[in-house]
């Protein structure tokens, strides 16, 4: 690349170009562009699944298919009724109207771990709002989000999209991502991926929506049916080889379960693993230097690292469980893995089981999703209100239950907001409404309190607020 | 689409505008451009400086291509030769969003 600023300038006049035209659009004509570029992603789900397995050696390319029916199909229901343009509420009793208006150009940075299911919600959520979008891919993924951008920015133009609404960055090259992230005309970074890139996209100057780690606790508690509990965890844990990072991390019982919910795991094909092994696979599913995951491990499936670590397992185990007896850097697997890997921990008490999902939230998954299996409604709500998270999912799997749409009524996303833990606005599952600056228009309301009250009163610092009430509040 | 018209006493091609101009139309602009400026400079008194007005009183969506021949038709005739006129206020705010307001003269 010979000059990474002029690159990066031209990108951006590019897509500052296509926002100036998008402003033109209309509601129906971002609908239909939107429509089309849904259609030919899901016609192209499975060969763009294929790929990014192919490309990135991570996960199970069946899974990746479900991942790109949800970032096309599931997603177009969940915005295709939004309204983004103009005019987008209107509320007579407050008499406030609300106006959509586009951001600006969006840098989107996309991950390894689910490439082209990831391009097309960030390629879809950018045009629902009338924003153009850059694509910024991990190196590893970047010929499967090239085919998924040029499909997609095909079928934007033939529904009469402007020119460079969705532009790729053709060689990967982190010099030239943070040029882009810093540039002054980007209105947004939507970031995803690691602590590294997230740290990188908020020090940028631009606003920023980045989603780090997650490090998810998994409380179930002794109201659990436990066989669907277990088969449920099973189901979202091996999704892809656990690379969604609302993957569960850690399972958390009580003593008085804890037989129950190991025989249970047992019985479903889980392995649990002894002390001699827990070092083992720990050496390589963690960097020793960093304390942070091995990305070579990332997506794989346990006989892949089982053989890695030199253990044994049976060739029908769906998970390995390291029961682990403390939480922190002296326990490193109780830390996020994005593989079929789970820490395991037994509470004596119901309280204990809370404080220790209450410490593995704080290690590494502040403000992103936490679960809950239990049928006790009094329990599920004790735990809502204390974890910080930006979903708790019940008696769901937590992969597919924190993107939404599946088990739930969440907005669909690949990119969950984790709130001011995670360095975020929001705790929502972001979607095109967040792309949107929303003007407000308010109708004259006067404030009748105000408008009959002697304002020099408030001037007489004799007067407290008892005095002042009284007089402010006659009318009611 | 596009007619043009060069008033030779005060140097000015004006070019009037109407409808959607799209991608798709762009080359057909192009040519009709460079055409009328070729008789124009080749004419018996051509201009010492030729000044282009674009009005856009009758355009009603712009699309990239047209904001590159803006661009390029600016750039060929200098900074104060060039000004577009009449912009609905949605096409004045596209200029604005891409930047341009502040060189070329857009009224």
């Amino acid at each position: 690349m010979p000059n990474i600023q002029e690159y990066a300038n031209e990108m951006m006049d590019r897509a500052n170009m296509a926002a100036a035209v998008f402003n033109q659009l209309g509601q129906e004509q971002t609908d239909k562009i939107v429509e089309n570029v849904y259609k030919v992603g899901f016609n192209n789900r499975v060969r763009l699944a294929m790929m990014a397995h192919e490309e990135t050696g991570m996960g199970v390319w069946q899974h990746k298919v479900l991942k790109n029916v949800i970032a096309t199909q599931l997603l177009y229901e969940d915005i295709k009724d939004l309204k983004t343009v103009g005019v987008i509420d209107s509320d007579e009793i407050t008499g406030i109207t609300s106006i959509a208006q586009p951001l600006g150009p969006i840098l989107a940075v996309i991950p390894m771990t689910n490439p082209t299911s990831t391009t097309l919600f960030k390629v879809l959520i950018s045009l629902k709002s009338r924003n153009p979008v850059i694509i910024s891919s991990h190196r590893k993924a970047i010929n499967s989000c090239k085919e998924t951008v040029r499909i997609c920015y095909e079928a934007a133009l033939e529904a009469g999209a402007p020119e460079d609404c969705i532009q790729i960055v053709e060689e990967h090259s982190r010099e030239l991502t943070h040029a882009l992230m810093a540039h002054p005309k980007l209105a947004l970074i939507l970031a995803t991926g690691g602590t590294g890139l997230v740290k990188s996209a908020y020090s940028s100057g631009n606003p920023a929506v980045g989603v780090g780690p997650g490090n998810v606790p998994v409380f179930i508690d002794k109201s659990a049916d436990i066989p669907f509990a277990i088969s449920s965890i099973i189901s979202s844990k091996t999704f892809d080889n656990g690379t969604i990072c609302a993957s569960e991390q850690a399972i958390v019982v009580e003593k008085e379960v804890a037989e129950n919910v190991r025989n249970e795991f047992i019985n479903q094909n889980c392995y649990f693993l002894n002390e001699e092994e827990i070092k083992n696979v720990t050496k390589v599913c963690i960097t020793e230097e960093t304390g942070n995951m091995n990305a070579d491990i990332v997506g794989q499936s346990v006989n892949v690292i089982a053989k890695k670590a030199g253990i044994i397992i049976p060739e029908e185990t769906k998970i390995i469980i390291a029961p682990l007896k403390g939480i922190g850097k002296n326990y490193p697997l109780s830390t996020e893995v994005l593989a079929p890997i789970l820490a395991f921990y037994v509470a004596e008490t119901y309280e204990d089981a809370i404080k220790q999902c209450i410490d593995l939230n704080y290690l590494g998954g502040i403000g992103h999703t936490a679960s809950i299996y239990a049928n006790d409604e009094q329990r599920i709500k004790e735990y809502s209100e204390i974890m910080n998270a930006g979903r708790i999912v019940v008696n769901t799997p937590s992969s597919q239950g924190a993107v939404g749409g599946l088990f739930n009524s969440l907005n669909i996303s690949f990119t969950l907001g984790c709130g001011s833990g995670g360095k975020n606005i929001t705790t929502e599952n972001i979607s095109a409404k967040h792309l949107i600056n929303i003007k407000k228009v308010p109708a004259k309301r006067e404030n009748r309190n105000w408008k009959e009250f002697d304002v020099n009163k408030f001037l007489d610092e004799g007067l407290n607020i008892d005095d002042i009430s009284k007089d402010y509040y006659k009318n009611q | 689409m596009i007619n043009i018209s060069y008033n030779a006493k005060d140097q000015i091609m004006s070019c009037v505008f109407t409808g959607h101009l799209g991608a798709d139309h762009s080359a057909e602009i192009i040519d009709a451009i460079n055409i009328k400026t070729k008789e124009v400079k080749n004419a018996d008194n051509p201009p010492d400086a030729l000044k282009i007005i674009f009005d856009l009183g009758k355009v009603e969506f712009i699309a990239s291509s047209f904001i590159r021949i803006c661009i390029s038709t600016f750039k060929d005739v200098g900074k104060g030769n060039f000004s577009i006129i009449n912009t609905k206020p949605i096409i004045k705010k596209t200029f604005a969003i891409a930047g341009l307001s502040d060189d070329m003269n857009i009224k």
